[in-house]
């Protein structure tokens, strides 16, 4: 009688352990990652867009050193006479083309960031999906791609803490 | 009991002489990607590797007995391998016009030190040497020979950077970790 309690039980436990297995073995890891936030801690991002302040600044300085110039050549011309208005106007045409050669730097510098820095960013996110088993990870940009998640599929601190340990280089 | 001490010790010298690695077993633990003293990162199908190169590394590959271990100890030595996974010859990818081979080589051959660092513990410390080695299409990959200053303060994790412009991937950096060096085994004189 005892050996048979005993049979019983075993194939209770063999029976619940396997439905378990059933119903969660094959579940699916999801998850969604704020892109916003995600852009905004990459330090990738954060190198480049320190890169890219600095040659601003350097365009901006050219620009205001100009600017200086055509007031001070004003200036002279009040005393010295009209014939220093045709080097204001030259003056001039230089801040146009200065303006509009660093703001077309600007632009082909950042187009050109921005695919660095989603080359390595979609690397990174694929090798976060692989190395935690994840099947679907989802991007939410507040565009309405995302509607709503509950906080506990919030990877966001979780990836960004990986995509920085590899750009690193870990 | 003054016998078992000295079984203990003498067991202890053994195991700790059968650590040494000869040299063939020094190279390939040095070269073994898990040991953390070469590292590799791919993106977009483009794969970056380094190999850092302790002192006796190079000795070892040198094979030479009119080298020592003062003719390299200043500097930290790492090659820096870069390749494809779908075009074995990395020179010729992607080039629009023939003349961009040529611009291609000497970018490689000379400028290239202008985008490499190595971020050494705290500093950050500039390429004092690097060199190109031609393999003319042989090898499936390319390697530059670089060389940095170390930093005064010893120790701390190396980061190797390198600023892909040639393939607009941007910043890679390849870290070898301090503890992975502090790791590496001893060599049999």
């Amino acid at each position: 009688m005892r050996l048979k309690e005993i049979a019983i039980c075993f194939l209770i436990s063999v029976a619940v352990a396997f439905s378990i297995l059933l119903v969660f073995g094959d579940s699916k890891k999801e998850g969604y990652i704020d892109m916003i936030k995600l852009n905004d801690q990459f330090e990738l991002k954060i190198d480049l867009q320190n890169d890219l302040d600095q040659e601003l600044k350097k365009g901006h300085q050219i620009i205001d050193n100009l600017k200086l110039e055509i007031q001070r050549v004003y200036n002279d011309s009040l005393t010295l006479g009209n014939d220093r208005f045709i080097t204001i106007k030259q003056l001039q045409t230089d801040i146009e083309a200065k303006t509009y050669e660093y703001a077309q730097k600007e632009q082909e510098l950042t187009e050109k960031y921005n695919a660095q820095i989603l080359t390595q960013l979609n690397e990174y996110l694929k090798q976060f999906g692989e190395e935690n088993n994840i099947d679907i990870l989802f991007g939410a940009s507040g565009q309405g791609t995302l509607l709503y998640g509950k906080e506990k599929y919030d990877l966001t601190e979780q990836c960004i803490a990986f995509v920085n340990g590899k750009y690193k280089g870990e | 009991m003054n016998k078992i001490v000295l079984y203990i010790i003498v067991g202890c010298a053994l195991i700790s002489c059968s650590s040494n690695l000869t040299k063939e077993e020094y190279v390939n633990w040095i070269e073994a990607p898990e040991n953390g003293i070469r590292k590799v990162k791919s993106l977009d199908g483009f794969n970056y590797a380094i190999q850092y190169k302790p002192v006796e590394y190079i000795l070892a590959k040198k094979n030479r007995d009119s080298v020592t271990v003062e003719d390299y100890e200043d500097l930290h030595y790492i090659d820096l391998e870069l390749s494809h996974k779908d075009f074995p010859e990395f020179m010729k990818l992607g080039l629009e016009q023939k003349e961009d081979y040529y611009l291609r080589l000497k970018y490689y051959s000379f400028d290239i030190q202008n985008d490499l660092k190595l971020i050494d513990g705290q500093d950050t410390m500039k390429c004092v040497f690097s060199h190109f080695e031609r393999t003319y299409g042989i090898l499936p990959y390319i390697k530059i020979v670089t060389a940095f200053e170390k930093s005064k303060k010893q120790g701390g994790d190396k980061i190797f950077s390198y600023n892909d412009k040639t393939f607009n991937k941007g910043i890679v950096n390849l870290m070898v970790k301090d503890k992975a060096l502090k790791n590496i085994p001893d060599i049999k004189i």
